[in-house]
């Protein structure tokens, strides 16, 4: 198509932040942003799964699907592609940074569900990126993902929790927090010329 | 089993958005328009009752270590029965949906009632919590919809309810104004209805 | 055998298996399912683009024809109308040439630019002389439902309704005005909140036309100088 890649990784990160813009990736978002190394080993973790599932869904896309028309065959292709990459990924994660594997726990293998992931494949296959696109949108989706969380665990790290009503604690404060992230993401769209 | 106990317990008490904090994505996605939060929800308890009921079913014979695998593959199906079927009946609505039938698949809420009750109970009791799960779940979206639809852009489900002298909030229409509304409604239930209070 | 005291589920390639096994019916049923509605769905995708370019040209086709304009979209007629009234023509580009009752109505064009997020594709009906907009409509875009996307709300479209593209022999550039006001000659109302968006539209509407204007001019000249007409 017609845009520039290093444009798409910047409005990926910025102008259209997967988390701040399109609502996706909040469940694991939520609940893994109490503690600053663990969003930080979340974020790094994500970035390595959707930069490489989206260059690799876009190959067994293009190259396989298309060819032999399964095109319906897509969303059950991408999640298991996601799914197993997850899975190597935890494997190499227990093997090399052991500590960061049991701080993650269970949520490693929520990666897979993390709607962020795939809806950065959903969305780059409607938009009908090339694959250096693909490869571009798919970093920066992760990037953007991985900044908001390390924002808000940095917010949140910094709460006095006793000054907030007791219902609005944990999640209501995060959604208001995100919200107002969220508003002031708007501020970067324009700088990003996405034609 | 008591089938309305369970209902209502997976409907309201452990409410997927305001008590499990799960399926926020799309809630926050979908809810500018009320038609779309109505679609969006059905589609859901569709996937989500069907999906329960099959690994129930085959909870028994499941091996543990490919257990996820196969509730994401079971999910992803009964997902994309949904997604043709939009497609064939109501194009209009699937392409103002976009993705977000799709990513149904990833909606945390399926995956937890799968792990949560479906792994552990039998089917017919299963599907009852996945269509209590929906149902509570659709309920949230059309509220969120209902302030955002109305004070956006006047209208419900498209029938014109405010006049011409209101001037619509554009920030109901855009992504924070959800994040806001979603935080006031959790509060709401977190004081009046679980009575939570400061210990 | 210790294998006979195992439980199945514990067995070695038995995961493996269950897997495959799983897979294979799903994928089965999906296929079924997908093949039996394929047809009715590719079917119902040109329905919707015949009766969008039909809607283009429908007020002035049903006061030509005498037929209701409701009849002549209606899903039953409107494949007919197309096939009777929108001439296609494959040089120097694909566009469709409306005429009815001997009388040349306008052209049908279908253009695409960069939108915000995808490419935005339309359809833009012109009057014979290639001056005016008879009516234009995005029949395909990916932007942000709610804001964007607003590009195929009716209001928007309408304000392209009879409107001037080509002035002196020059194809305008729109500016874009707020929602509210009244926009002039060389003006179009954007979406509030929508600018990127609006813009896009704009310059589609610019770098098309601009290409495809002097294309049909010219090969309406050769086909004069060659006696064709």
């Amino acid at each position: 198509m017609h845009v520039d890649p290093f444009v798409l990784f910047l409005a990926a990160i910025f102008t259209s932040n997967i988390l701040l813009t399109n609502f996706l990736g909040m469940c694991s978002y939520l609940s893994v942003s109490n503690q600053i190394s663990s969003a930080f080993g979340l974020g790094m973790s994500v970035i390595f799964v959707t930069t490489i599932t989206a260059v690799i869904c876009w190959l067994a896309y293009y190259q396989i699907l298309v060819p032999f028309h399964l095109e319906y065959l897509q969303l059950i292709v991408f999640i298991i592609i996601i799914a197993a990459f997850v899975q190597l990924t935890e494997i190499m994660l227990e093997r090399f940074a052991p500590v960061l594997y049991y701080t993650l726990g269970i949520f490693l293998p929520l990666i897979t569900v993390n709607c962020a992931i795939f809806g950065v494949v959903l969305f780059m296959l409607i938009r009908k990126y090339s694959l250096v696109q693909s490869f571009a949108f798919g970093l920066g989706g992760g990037i953007g993902w991985a900044l908001a969380i390390l924002l808000l665990a940095g917010l949140r790290s910094r709460l006095k929790e006793k000054m907030i009503p007791v219902g609005l604690r944990g999640a209501g404060i995060s959604l208001i927090m995100t919200g107002i992230m969220a508003l002031a993401f708007m501020g970067f769209s324009g700088i990003v010329n996405v034609q | 089993m008591n089938m309305s106990k369970t209902f209502y317990q997976s409907a309201i008490v452990e409410n997927a958005q305001w008590k499990q904090i799960l399926g926020i994505c799309s809630t926050l996605a979908v809810t500018n328009l009320m038609l779309n939060s109505l679609v969006m929800g059905l589609s859901l308890t569709f996937a989500l009752a069907l999906s329960s009921f099959t690994i129930s079913l085959i909870r028994d014979y499941t091996p543990r270590n490919v257990r996820m695998m196969a509730q994401t593959l079971i999910i992803a199906a009964y997902v994309i029965v949904a997604d043709i079927f939009l497609k064939e009946y109501y194009p209009d609505i699937s392409k103002s949906l976009g993705p977000y039938v799709g990513l149904i698949i990833t909606n945390c809420i399926l995956m937890g009632r799968a792990e949560a009750f479906a792994a552990k109970n039998p089917p017919f009791a299963s599907m009852i919590d996945g269509l209590g799960a929906g149902f509570g779940y659709t309920l949230v979206l059309l509220l969120i919809a209902f302030v955002r639809e109305l004070f956006g852009f006047g209208t419900l489900f498209g029938f014109k309810i405010l006049g011409d002298w209101w001037i619509k909030w554009s920030i109901m229409v855009m992504a924070p104004s959800a994040f806001f509304i979603l935080a006031c409604l959790i509060w709401l239930v977190n004081t009046k209805y679980y009575k939570i209070k400061a210990s | 055998m210790d294998n006979e005291k195992i439980p199945i589920q514990e067995r070695k390639l038995y995961p493996f298996f269950f897997m495959v096994f799983l897979t294979a019916i799903f994928v089965a049923i999906l296929g079924l399912l997908f093949h039996s509605s394929e047809q009715k769905i590719k079917d119902q995708e040109v329905l919707a683009y015949q009766t969008q370019m039909v809607n283009i040209f429908a007020d002035t086709l049903s006061t030509v024809i005498h037929v209701n304009k409701e009849e002549l979209l209606s899903p039953t007629k409107v494949a007919q109308a197309f096939s009777t009234y929108y001439k296609k023509s494959t040089k120097p580009l694909t566009y469709y040439t409306v005429e009815a009752n001997g009388m040349l109505l306008g052209y049908c064009f279908d253009i695409s630019g960069s939108g915000l997020w995808g490419t935005m594709n339309g359809f833009v009906g012109m009057t014979p002389d290639l001056n005016r907009i008879v009516n234009f409509t995005i029949y395909q875009q990916q932007e942000t439902p709610g804001l964007g996307a607003r590009v195929s709300e009716s209001w928007f479209k309408k304000q392209f309704h009879d409107k001037i593209l080509r002035l002196n022999g020059k194809v305008l550039t729109y500016s874009l005005v707020p929602e509210e006001a009244t926009p002039a000659t060389q003006e179009i109302k954007q979406i509030t909140g929508a600018t990127i968006t609006s813009s896009s539209v704009s310059k589609m509407l610019f770098n098309e036309m601009n290409r495809i204007i002097p294309l049909i001019e010219s090969q309406h000249v050769n086909a004069k100088s060659a006696g064709l007409k």
